[in-house]
């Protein structure tokens, strides 16, 4: 009895002791269930704060678990978890998700593309693996970065570049005229710098006959009207007049309020003389054509004409009115024939061989040709001659003609106490350069422009063709030459011509 | 002495009834022909010494023409005429000398002092080779 008490006993203090143990343990258990809980509490308030939206997935590409970022990003519900995450329709379409995840489960190697969701926006996708604390991989953690603003701003700094660097001139001018941007493409065609630009406004680029006109376009851009690109004039720092081709692009800020506009102006000064050199030489050729059409035509019956006169001439008696006028019909058809004769040069260019030339002696040889008409007119000749000039290449004919007719010209523009300076000089650049300098009536202003086109002449009367000036020009340039003009009314003309020198 | 016979073909007829004008007075028996086919007809019937051809006419080409007669037909020299300027026109001549006409050749507008020359020069050259 006693021993089966003592054993009773025994039993009762080893099951204390374990009732004991027990208690000790569940308080154990009890404080690490508390600890847990904090864990988690601290893993769903982190997974909960995180502005970037969270998706878990297990190996079965279900999702596990997202956080409200994410809710609200997807538009996931939280039924979604335990679904398979390529089930769902999310807001963003992931080309390939289900091959990134199972990739980054096998191979457990994080993933990430830049995608673009349907508004446009820019997010970095990020897949890293899911591991449990055994080191297994359950599942893959996926994410989604904001990375909008970043590559905006890269872009921007990419256009920011091209437009800074661009060889068009780029201005931002807001609606008072003042210029708030000026890129290097600006300094370059208007001579300003950015620092001096920042302080002046859009009308002290534009010529004072146009700031009415400018104004006007600005009220127009600023009501927001649509502004097709155009053509006008600009002044840069040295006061030249430029082409400018311009194209307005209206800025608005963030809330769409019209700001200021953007002006994009090409330089179109080089562009615009080519097309008009172009123009010109077509319009020679086009000459040329008619030329050789029209000189065809007309010498037929202009020879029939002659002859009859001439014929008629001859069995009148000398002296009568009758003689006379066959005279003056004989003059008649010389002109027209001098003036046919002179299209042909239009019509061929020269055909005989290159020679080459001394320019101071094909002028001796030109004065030689046409003494008596400047001695009838009293008229010096300067000659102011570069001495061992090297030769041109060209056409003695031609050249010759070139000569004539300028020298024929200032003859003509001259009356009394006329003075031809004819001058030659061997420029640095291998270019022979000679003048034709006279104090004769000069060349209006207004007319400067016209005197090489055919046709066109002051002479009055039977004087001059309209062609003498126009063939010269068509030769020199036959030559490579070029040819320029100054001039002031009653201060005489300075014809300039210019040729490359063989070396 | 027999006067020179001589033909003028161009379609222009005031260059023909000149030259016509201008050579009677120095002692040439001038005809007409203001296109080809009647200047054919006329030079089967009349052996003519001069023929003058006008390069560009309507209906046919001087050098052409110079081939016709020379083939089918005798004529004794025959002298191009034209108003042409092109930068072609001296091949142009060397067609028409290939085809049997003669080097010298008139350039409209010209003088009766031009065609005297070109007539004298074609005879001559004519007499040298004959």
């Amino acid at each position: 009895m006693r021993s089966t008490n003592e054993e009773l006993q025994t039993a009762k203090e080893e099951l204390q002791s374990s009732n004991e143990e027990l208690r000790t343990m569940n308080d154990e258990i009890s404080n690490q269930n508390i600890e847990l809980n904090w864990v988690n509490n601290d893993i769903l308030n982190l997974l909960n704060c995180i502005n970037i939206p969270i998706v878990m997935v297990g190996r079965d590409l279900c999702i596990r678990r997202f956080n409200p970022v994410a809710e609200k990003f997807l538009s996931l519900i939280p039924r979604d978890v335990g679904r398979r995450i390529t089930d769902i329709q999310p807001k963003l379409e992931i080309a390939d998700l289900e091959k990134m995840i199972i990739d980054v489960v096998e191979d457990l190697k994080a993933q990430e593309r830049e995608i673009q969701d349907k508004n446009g926006r820019w997010h970095l996708i990020q897949i890293r693996p899911y591991k449990t604390t055994e080191h297994k991989i359950e599942g893959a953690v996926i994410t989604l970065i904001d990375i909008d603003n970043i590559r905006r701003t890269a872009e921007l700094e990419r256009l920011a570049a091209v437009i800074r660097d661009s060889n068009d001139s780029v201005l931002l001018v807001d609606f008072e005229g003042k210029i708030i941007a000026w890129n290097k493409g600006a300094e370059k065609i208007y001579g300003w710098s950015e620092r001096e630009a920042l302080f002046m406004s859009i009308f002290e680029l534009i010529p004072q006959e146009n700031i009415k006109q400018e104004k006007a376009r600005i009220k127009r851009i600023k009501k927001g009207e649509m502004i097709d690109s155009f053509e006008t004039k600009r002044v840069d720092k040295n006061k030249a007049i430029l082409d400018v081709w311009v194209t307005v692009t209206l800025l608005k800020d963030n809330s769409g309020r019209r700001v200021a506009f953007s002006l994009t102006e090409r330089n179109i000064t080089n562009m615009r003389l080519i097309q008009e050199k172009l123009v010109q030489s077509e319009k020679m050729s086009a000459m040329g054509s008619i030329a050789a059409g029209v000189a065809h035509e007309l010498n037929s019956p202009l020879a029939g004409l002659k002859l009859m006169i001439n014929a008629y001439a001859k069995k009148t008696k000398q002296g009568t009115s009758e003689a006379e006028n066959f005279i003056e019909m004989n003059d008649a058809c010389q002109y027209m024939a001098g003036i046919i004769h002179e299209l042909s040069f239009f019509a061929k260019p020269g055909k005989e061989p290159v020679d080459l030339l001394n320019v101071n002696e094909v002028i001796e040889s030109v004065l030689k040709l046409i003494a008596g008409k400047i001695k009838e007119k009293s008229i010096k000749i300067q000659k102011d001659f570069e001495a061992n000039i090297p030769n041109i290449s060209g056409y003695k004919r031609e050249v010759q003609q070139i000569v004539l007719n300028l020298i024929n010209n200032a003859c003509d523009s001259m009356s009394t106490n006329g003075k031809l300076i004819i001058r030659t000089r061997n420029t640095d650049n291998n270019k022979i350069k000679v003048e034709f300098i006279d104090n004769g009536q000069g060349i209006k202003k207004e007319n400067l422009g016209k005197i090489f086109e055919p046709f066109f002449t002051t002479k009055k009367g039977k004087k001059g063709s309209g062609l003498g000036l126009a063939i010269v020009k068509s030769l020199v340039e036959a030559h490579n030459g070029t040819i320029s003009v100054e001039s002031k009314k009653n201060k005489g003309v300075t014809f300039i011509l210019s040729f490359s020198s063989i070396a | 002495m027999r006067k020179n016979k001589v033909l003028i073909i161009d379609d222009v007829k005031i260059v023909c009834v000149a030259i016509r004008m201008a050579l009677a007075d120095k002692g040439y028996e001038c005809d007409i022909a203001l296109d080809h086919v009647t200047a054919l007809e006329m030079i089967k019937l009349k052996k003519y010494d001069i023929v003058f051809i006008d390069l560009l006419m309507d209906d046919i080409n001087g050098v052409e023409l110079c081939k016709i007669i020379k083939k089918e037909l005798a004529v004794g020299i025959m002298i191009l005429m034209t108003g042409y300027i092109g930068t072609d026109l001296e091949e142009i001549l060397r067609n028409f000398v290939k085809a049997g006409g003669n080097a010298s050749y008139l350039l409209k507008p010209f003088e009766i002092r031009d065609i005297l020359t070109a007539i004298d020069n074609s005879l001559l050259a004519k007499g040298r080779k004959a």
